[in-house]
C-alpha cells in the first residue's frame, strides 16, 4: 500500500542524489583520493531483528566504513518488507540484498544504495510454486539459492505420515520435502521438486527428520542439512527431542533436485544435527570440498566439523571443536573465511549461564582458539558475516550493553586477533543478526 | 413555552381544588421502554383537570365527577397520547407508555432526566449511543458505535469480520462487551454487536475506564453494554435492506402486552447475508505464473460470504404484586463465514470456513420494594451452549484471480497446486469447540433514604470447553484438553447524593475470584485408557473506584471518576496450548490499570432556535503487567509463553459537540486523541527500550467524526418527513511497528477520510420509511488494520414498516 509510493519516492530521491553525486565527482579535483577509496569500497549492511509478539521485523542500514562510527537504528534504517519475518542474505559483492518474506510468500532482490536507501529490483511469488508461504531459504552459491520446506503437519492430509505395519505397530514417520532452486540475479526460478525424505535406518525407534535447511552446492550435488524430532506414540502432542546416533545429510542431484539419498557418518563419534538455525553450516572450500558443522544437544556430545567429498562423508577427516577448545560447545552454524580458516560462534555449554563465544578454527592445520570477546554474548540468532580479503566483519553485542563491529584478522592465530570497529547501539528485545 | 405550561398547570390545579367531588384517577406515565417520565403533564378533557407526574412517573387527580373523559399525557420529546376512559367507580386507572418523538430525537432541552442523561451525569465517563435515530439507515451497530467519541472500532474486513474495540487507547482483552449486562462470551459471535440489527437495540452504553459494579467483568479499559429493546407497548416492526455486495438484512421486532394480566411477549429476529465481494487492490493483491512474476490486479473478493441469523424470544409477566418483571427467554443463533485470507491479504484462501452456533436459555426476576421499601432486586440466570467450528480440509492453492493455481511443476500429482500442509491455514482441520456456560447474577440495591443507597451484586460464571477434531490422529483426539473457568465477581457500592442532587457520588469495591482448570488426558504405558491429570489455579484480586459529579449550574457540570481496574489471565495464557506450541506460565498475574477520568459538560446553551452542548472527557490510564507473548528457541523448536511485562501510559481526551438548529438541523462532532505510550524503560536484562515512551504501535491515536442530519417536513408529501444525513470520519495514519526504530520503508496504516451520505423518507402515515445510503462515496481505499482492506463505495436501500 504505502510501499509503492515510498519506493517511487526513494527512486526519485536516489536519482536526484546520484545526479548530484556525478556532478560533484565531475567538479572534484584529484585531492579527494582518500574519500574516493572509501566511496568505492564494499558496502557493509548491518541488520538488526526486533522480536515482538511473533512478528520479527528486520531493519538494515549500509555503510562503506565499519572501522569507525556508530550504528544506531533509532529513527534510522530500512524496514525489510516482511509479513512475519525477513530472511536476508547479500550478493557476494555486497551490492544487492535478497529477502524472503517468511509468511508472505515472496522473494525480493533489492539494490543496496547506501544508508537506509534500498530499492526494489525484482520480486517473485514463490508461494504458488512451493505451496506454502512458510518456506526457508539459503544462498547455496554466489549465483543461486534454494527454497525448501519440510512439512511436519501430522493431520490427515498433512505432509507428515506415521507409517504402521499390518499389526498396527509403528514403523516410521514419513516427511515430505519440497525444494526449489532460484538463480539470484533476476530471481529466476529453477526446478521445483517434492519427495518423501529417505530414511537411513540408523535412527532409534521413533526419531525422524523433521527440519531441512542450510544447503550447499558442490559440483552436480546439493547437500541439505537436517534436524530430527522424536515421537512418542503414547503422547503424540508431547515435544520429544531426538536421540542422535550419527550425523546425516540429504544429497540430491543438482540442478534437477531429484534422486535424494541420505549420507551419514559417525566419524570421531559425531552425533548431531546439520541444519543450523538460520546460520549456514556447510561451506565449499577452494578445493571443492564441503566442511560442515554439527549441532549437538548438550555438553555430553562434542561439536565436530566434518568433511564431505565427492558425494559422501570423508571419514579420514575429523575436527573435534570441543576437544580442541577444551570445553563443552554447541554451535548452530559457522562462517568460512577462506584457506581453511573459519569462525565458529558457540554456546559455552559447561558454563551455567549459557553465554556464547567465537572460536577461530584452522581446518587444514587442525587448530582452534577461543577469541577474547566479551563474556555475556547471546548469538543463537546470529546469521551472517562479511569476509573481505583477510578481514571478517562480525556484529558482537553483549547483552544489555552497546557492542561493536569486530574485525577479525583471519591470518592471526592469536585470541586477540581482531580490532574493534564501529559502535553498535544496543536495543532491548532486539538482536544484531549480521553484517551483509 | 415551559413557563406557560407551568402557569397553566397551576391554574388547573387551582380549579381542581375548587371542585368538591369524591372520585379520583391515578396511573403512571413512562416511556416505551419503561423509564418514568418525571414532570409529564396529564390533562383531562379540555383542560378541566390537570397534574404532573412525580419522580416515579406516577400521578393522581382527585375530585373528578363520574363520567366519560378523554385523558392525555404529554412530555417534551415524546408523542402526546390520548386515552378514553369511563370513570364509574371511586378510582380510575390509566397508564401511559409514550413513544419518543423522532423529530425531537436526542433533544437536550428536556425537563428532568431520562436514563440516558442520568447515566451520563452520574459521574462515570460514559457515552450513550441511541439507536433510534439510525434505525431507518442501512447501518450496522458497529458503525454507529464507531462514530462515538473516545471509541474506535477496527474491522478486519466487511460485514461479519473480526472487530477490535479500542476505548481511550486500551483495546483487546482490556475491553469487555455485554448484552443487557451479560458478558458477550455467553452469546457467541453469531449473536454479537456485529450481527444484531440496530432495530433490536435501544442503545449502547460505553463506559470509559471506570465501570460500575453491576458489570461483572474484569474490564481493564472499559465496557460496552448493548441494551436491547424493551418496549412496554404493543408493537410490530419489520425492515429489509438490500445493497452492494449482495447484502441482505432482515429484522423483525414485536412486543405483545396484556395490560390486564400483565403478560408480556417480546420477540425479535434477524437474518444477514452478504457475499462481501468488494474490490481490493494494492501491493498484496496480485496473481502470478510459473515464473513467479508478480502481476498486480484489482481483485474481487471471492470467498468471503457471511450469513448469520438469530432470534430472541422472551415471555413472562410484568407488574405482578410479587414481581415487577418475571421473564423467561431463549436466544438461538448461528453464523457461517467463508475466510478469504490469512493474517494479511497476501495469503489467499478459497475454501476455509468458520461456523458458530449459539443456544441460550435465560430467566430474570425484577422487583422494587422487595420485602421492604427501598430494596430492589434484579436476578438473572442463563445457560448457554456455544459451538465453534473451523473447516479447513481443501489443499488447493488459490490466488486473487479466484481460481485454483495450476500445478506448474507437476509436484502435487494433480492438475492443481496443493498446499503441502494439506490445508490452507496449516493442518487440515474440522475442529469443533463446545463451550457451556452457566451465569447467575444478582443486583441488589437498597435506598436508605432519598440521598443514600447501597448496592451489592455478584455475577457467577462457570465455563467448560471441550474440543474435538475428527481429522486428528485417533490418539490425539483422545487426549485433547478440557478447560474449566469459573469467574465470580462481587461488587459493593455506595451512592450518595447531596445538595439537592447537584452533587452525586458513587464508591465501589470489586472482588474477583477466578478458578481455572485444565484436564489433560495422557496415555501411560501399560494402560489402555488415558489417565487424566488435572491442573488448577485460583486467582483472587480486588479493585475499587469512585465517581463524583457536581452540577454547578444547569449548563455546567464537572465529573471525576477513577478505578483501580484489572484483567484476569485467560486459560491459554496460564496453561498454554500444546497445539500452538505455547508453554504454560502458572505465575501469571492479572494485568492492572489505574484509570482516571475528568469530564466537563457544558450546555445545553439555547439561543433562539440554536442549541449547543459540549462534553469533554480527559483521561489517564496507567497500565502495568500487561500480558505479553514471549518467543523462545529451544534445540529444535520455537515456542512461546506469556508473561507480565509491558507497561503503557495512555492519556488524552475525547470531546463531543452537539449543535441543533430549530429541531431540524443537527450536527455532532466527535474528536478523540489517544496518546498511548510504551512505558517500560528496561527489559528483563536491564537493556533500555529504544521505544520507551514511543506511541503504541499499530494503534490509531487520532479520530474525528462529523455527523450532520437535516429534517425536511412536508417535502414532496404533506405530513411526511424526509431526513438527509452525512457522516465524515477521519483517522490519522499510524505505524504498524514502533515509530522510534528505523527511518525508511516503515509499514503504516494510511490516513483515512470516509464520506457517507443518505436520505430517508417517512411517508405521511408514519408507518413506512424508505431510505437510501451511500457508504464511502469517494471509494477510498480504507483500512483499520495493516493490509486488511475494508469495503469501498457501497449503496444500500432499506424499507421499514411499522405494523403496530
Amino acid at each position: 500500500m504505502k510501499n509503492k509510493f515510498r519506493i517511487s519516492k526513494t527512486v526519485i530521491i536516489s536519482c536526484l542524489l546520484s545526479g548530484l553525486l556525478f556532478t560533484s565527482c565531475d567538479d572534484s579535483d584529484i585531492d579527494d583520493d582518500d574519500n574516493e577509496v572509501i566511496e568505492e569500497g564494499r558496502n557493509f549492511t548491518v541488520a538488526i531483528s526486533l522480536s515482538s509478539d511473533g512478528e520479527t521485523p528486520v531493519y538494515a542500514q549500509t555503510t562503506k566504513d565499519l572501522t569507525t562510527g556508530t550504528i544506531d537504528f533509532e529513527g534510522y534504517g530500512y524496514v525489510i518488507p516482511s509479513t512475519r519475518t525477513a530472511r536476508i542474505f547479500p550478493s557476494d559483492d555486497g551490492n544487492n540484498l535478497y529477502n524472503l518474506d517468511y509468511g508472505g510468500g515472496r522473494i525480493y532482490e533489492l539494490s543496496i544504495d547506501g544508508g537506509q536507501d534500498f530499492n526494489l529490483l525484482n520480486e517473485k511469488a514463490f508461494q504458488f510454486a512451493m505451496g506454502t508461504a512458510y518456506a526457508r531459504w539459503t544462498k547455496t552459491s554466489s549465483t543461486s539459492a534454494s527454497i525448501h520446506y519440510a512439512d511436519t503437519d501430522d493431520s490427515e492430509g498433512g505432509g507428515l505420515t506415521r507409517v504402521y505395519d499390518e499389526d498396527g505397530n509403528y514403523v516410521r514417520t514419513d516427511v515430505t520435502l519440497r525444494l526449489m532452486s532460484v538463480e539470484l540475479e533476476g530471481l529466476v526460478f529453477g526446478n521445483v521438486e517434492q519427495f518423501i525424505i529417505p530414511v537411513s535406518g540408523e535412527d532409534t525407534e521413533y526419531d525422524y527428520i523433521s527440519r531441512v535447511d542450510a544447503p550447499v552446492i558442490s559440483g552436480d550435488k546439493i547437500y541439505y542439512g537436517m534436524a530430527k524430532s522424536g515421537y512418542d506414540p503414547l503422547n503424540p502432542d508431547e515435544r520429544v527431542d531426538a536421540t542422535y546416533t550419527n550425523v546425516e545429510t540429504i544429497v540430491a542431484d543438482y540442478p534437477s533436485l531429484t534422486n535424494p539419498e541420505i549420507i551419514s557418518t559417525t566419524v570421531g563419534g559425531a552425533k548431531g544435527a546439520t541444519n543450523g538455525y538460520r546460520t549456514p553450516t556447510g561451506y565449499l572450500d577452494e578445493q571443492g570440498d564441503i566442511y560442515q558443522i554439527i549441532t549437538v544437544s548438550d555438553n555430553t556430545y562434542d561439536t565436530h566439523i566434518l568433511k564431505i567429498k565427492d558425494g559422501d562423508y570423508d571419514d579420514s577427516f575429523d575436527f573435534n571443536l570441543s576437544e580442541l577448545l577444551g570445553e563443552g560447545t554447541k554451535s548452530r552454524g559457522w562462517f568460512y573465511a577462506g584457506n581453511g580458516i573459519g569462525y565458529v560462534p558457540y554456546e559455552r555449554t559447561d558454563e551455567e549461564d549459557g553465554f556464547w563465544s567465537v572460536a577461530r578454527v584452522d581446518l587444514y592445520n587442525g587448530t582452534a582458539v577461543k577469541l577474547n570477546l566479551p563474556t555475556n554474548l547471546w548469538l543463537t540468532q546470529y546469521q551472517n558475516v562479511v569476509v573481505d580479503d583477510d578481514k571478517v566483519y562480525m556484529a558482537i553485542t553483549p547483552t544489555g550493553e552497546d557492542g561493536n563491529i569486530y574485525i577479525f584478522d583471519a591470518t592471526s592465530t592469536s585470541p586477540d586477533g581482531f580490532t574493534l570497529g564501529a559502535t553498535l547501539v544496543n536495543i532491548a528485545d532486539a538482536t544484531y543478526i549480521g553484517v551483509y | 413555552m415551559r413557563e406557560k405550561l407551568v402557569l397553566l398547570l397551576l391554574i388547573f390545579n387551582l380549579i381542581s381544588f375548587a371542585q368538591e367531588r369524591e372520585h379520583k384517577l391515578l396511573g403512571k406515565v413512562v416511556s416505551a421502554n419503561g423509564e418514568p417520565l418525571f414532570g409529564a403533564t396529564i390533562l383531562i378533557s379540555d383542560y378541566r383537570f390537570a397534574t404532573v407526574a412525580n419522580e416515579k412517573g406516577e400521578y393522581i387527580i382527585s375530585n373528578i365527577p363520574t363520567g366519560k373523559y378523554i385523558v392525555q399525557a404529554s412530555y417534551m420529546g415524546f408523542v402526546t397520547q390520548k386515552k378514553e376512559f369511563d370513570l364509574g367507580g371511586d378510582i380510575g386507572h390509566v397508564d401511559f407508555y409514550l413513544n419518543e418523538d423522532s423529530e425531537l430525537l436526542d433533544d437536550v432541552v428536556i425537563i428532568g432526566k431520562t436514563k440516558k442523561t442520568e447515566r451520563e451525569t452520574r459521574g462515570f465517563a460514559t457515552n450513550s449511543v441511541e439507536m433510534k435515530g439510525v434505525k431507518m439507515q442501512s447501518i450496522q451497530a458497529t458503525e454507529v458505535l464507531d462514530q462515538s467519541a473516545g471509541v474506535k472500532l477496527r474491522l478486519s474486513g466487511g460485514m461479519g469480520s473480526r472487530v477490535d474495540f479500542n476505548i481511550n487507547g486500551l483495546s483487546g482483552n482490556a475491553i469487555k462487551i455485554f448484552i443487557d449486562g451479560v458478558p458477550i462470551e455467553n452469546y457467541g459471535s453469531s449473536f454479537s454487536i456485529s450481527s444484531i440489527p440496530t432495530e433490536m437495540i435501544e442503545r449502547i452504553e460505553v463506559y470509559k475506564g471506570v465501570v460500575p459494579i453491576q458489570f461483572g467483568g474484569d474490564a481493564l479499559g472499559g465496557a460496552i453494554n448493548v441494551i436491547l429493546n424493551k418496549d412496554k407497548i404493543n408493537s410490530l416492526n419489520a425492515s429489509y435492506s438490500y445493497g452492494s455486495f449482495n447484502t441482505h438484512q432482515i429484522a423483525i421486532n414485536g412486543t405483545y402486552l396484556n395490560n390486564k394480566s400483565g403478560f408480556v411477549f417480546r420477540g425479535s429476529g434477524f437474518y444477514n447475508y452478504t457475499d462481501n465481494n468488494y474490490e481490493v487492490w494494492g501491493d498484496q493483491i496480485y496473481v502470478s505464473n510459473k515464473e513467479g512474476d508478480v502481476n498486480y490486479i484489482v481483485a474481487e473478493r471471492f470467498h468471503d460470504s457471511y450469513k448469520s441469523k438469530g432470534t430472541k424470544l422472551d415471555f413472562g409477566y410484568t407488574d405482578l404484586s410479587w414481581a415487577d418483571e418475571l421473564l423467561v427467554g431463549v436466544v438461538l443463533s448461528d453464523m457461517k463465514k467463508d475466510i478469504q485470507h490469512g493474517q494479511t491479504m497476501e495469503i489467499v484462501y478459497g475454501a476455509r470456513k468458520g461456523e458458530q452456533n449459539t443456544s441460550l436459555l435465560n430467566t430474570s426476576y425484577k422487583k422494587e420494594d422487595f420485602l421492604t421499601k427501598g430494596l430492589a432486586v434484579n436476578i438473572f440466570g442463563s445457560y448457554s451452549k456455544l459451538i465453534r467450528k473451523s473447516i479447513d480440509t481443501v489443499a488447493f492453492v488459490y490466488d486473487w484471480s479466484g481460481e485454483k493455481v495450476p500445478d506448474y511443476y507437476d509436484i502435487s500429482g494433480g492438475e492443481f497446486m496443493e498446499h503441502s500442509s494439506g490445508a490452507e491455514a496449516g493442518s487440515p482441520t474440522l475442529n469443533e469447540d463446545t463451550g457451556k456456560t452457566w451465569v447467575l447474577s444478582n443486583n441488589t440495591s437498597y435506598e436508605i433514604n432519598k440521598n443514600n443507597s447501597i448496592q451489592f451484586n455478584f455475577i457467577l460464571n462457570d465455563f467448560k470447553q471441550s474440543s474435538d477434531d475428527p481429522l486428528l490422529d485417533p490418539l490425539m483426539r483422545e487426549i485433547l484438553d478440557t478447560r474449566f473457568v469459573s469467574k465470580n465477581i462481587y461488587g459493593l457500592g455506595y451512592e450518595l447524593n447531596a445538595m439537592d442532587k447537584k452533587f452525586r457520588s458513587s464508591l465501589f469495591y470489586k472482588y474477583y475470584h477466578q478458578k481455572i482448570g485444565v484436564e489433560e488426558p495422557e496415555i501411560v504405558d501399560g494402560d489402555t485408557d488415558p489417565v487424566v491429570s488435572r491442573f488448577d489455579k485460583s486467582i483472587q484480586a480486588s479493585g475499587y473506584g469512585f465517581a463524583f459529579s457536581y452540577q454547578f449550574t444547569p449548563v455546567f457540570q464537572l465529573m471525576f471518576s477513577g478505578e483501580k481496574a484489572l484483567r484476569l489471565p485467560t486459560t491459554d495464557e496460564l496453561f498454554g496450548n500444546n497445539l500452538e506450541n505455547i508453554d504454560e506460565n502458572h505465575d501469571l498475574d492479572p494485568e492492572h490499570s489505574s484509570n482516571l477520568n475528568f469530564g466537563i459538560n457544558l450546555g445545553p446553551y439555547n439561543f433562539k432556535k440554536h442549541s449547543l452542548f459540549v462534553k469533554t472527557n480527559f483521561f489517564y490510564r496507567d497500565t502495568k503487567d500487561k500480558i505479553k507473548k514471549n518467543d523462545e528457541v529451544s534445540d529444535s523448536f520455537e515456542y512461546s509463553y506469556y508473561l507480565n511485562e509491558e507497561s503503557f501510559l495512555s492519556t488524552g481526551f475525547d470531546t463531543e459537540l452537539k449543535y441543533k438548529y430549530n429541531q431540524k438541523l443537527s450536527i455532532n462532532i466527535g474528536v478523540s486523541v489517544f496518546n498511548s505510550r510504551f512505558n517500560t524503560e528496561f527489559n528483563e536484562d536491564g537493556e533500555p527500550y529504544i521505544y520507551y515512551q514511543d506511541r503504541e504501535r499499530n494503534a490509531p491515536y487520532f479520530t474525528l467524526n462529523v455527523n450532520t442530519d437535516y429534517l425536511f417536513k412536508n417535502f414532496i408529501q404533506k405530513k411526511s418527513e424526509t431526513r438527509v444525513y452525512h457522516n465524515l470520519a477521519y483517522v490519522e495514519a499510524f505505524y504498524r511497528g514502533w515509530s522510534a526504530i528505523g527511518g525508511a520503508g516503515k509499514p503504516m496504516i494510511p490516513a483515512q477520510l470516509i464520506n457517507s451520505l443518505g436520505i430517508g423518507h417517512t411517508f405521511p402515515n408514519k408507518k413506512l420509511t424508505f431510505s437510501i445510503d451511500a457508504r464511502n462515496i469517494f471509494d477510498e481505499q480504507v483500512y483499520d488494520n495493516f493490509a486488511l482492506q475494508k469495503p469501498g463505495r457501497a449503496f444500500y436501500a432499506k424499507l421499514s414498516y411499522k405494523f403496530l
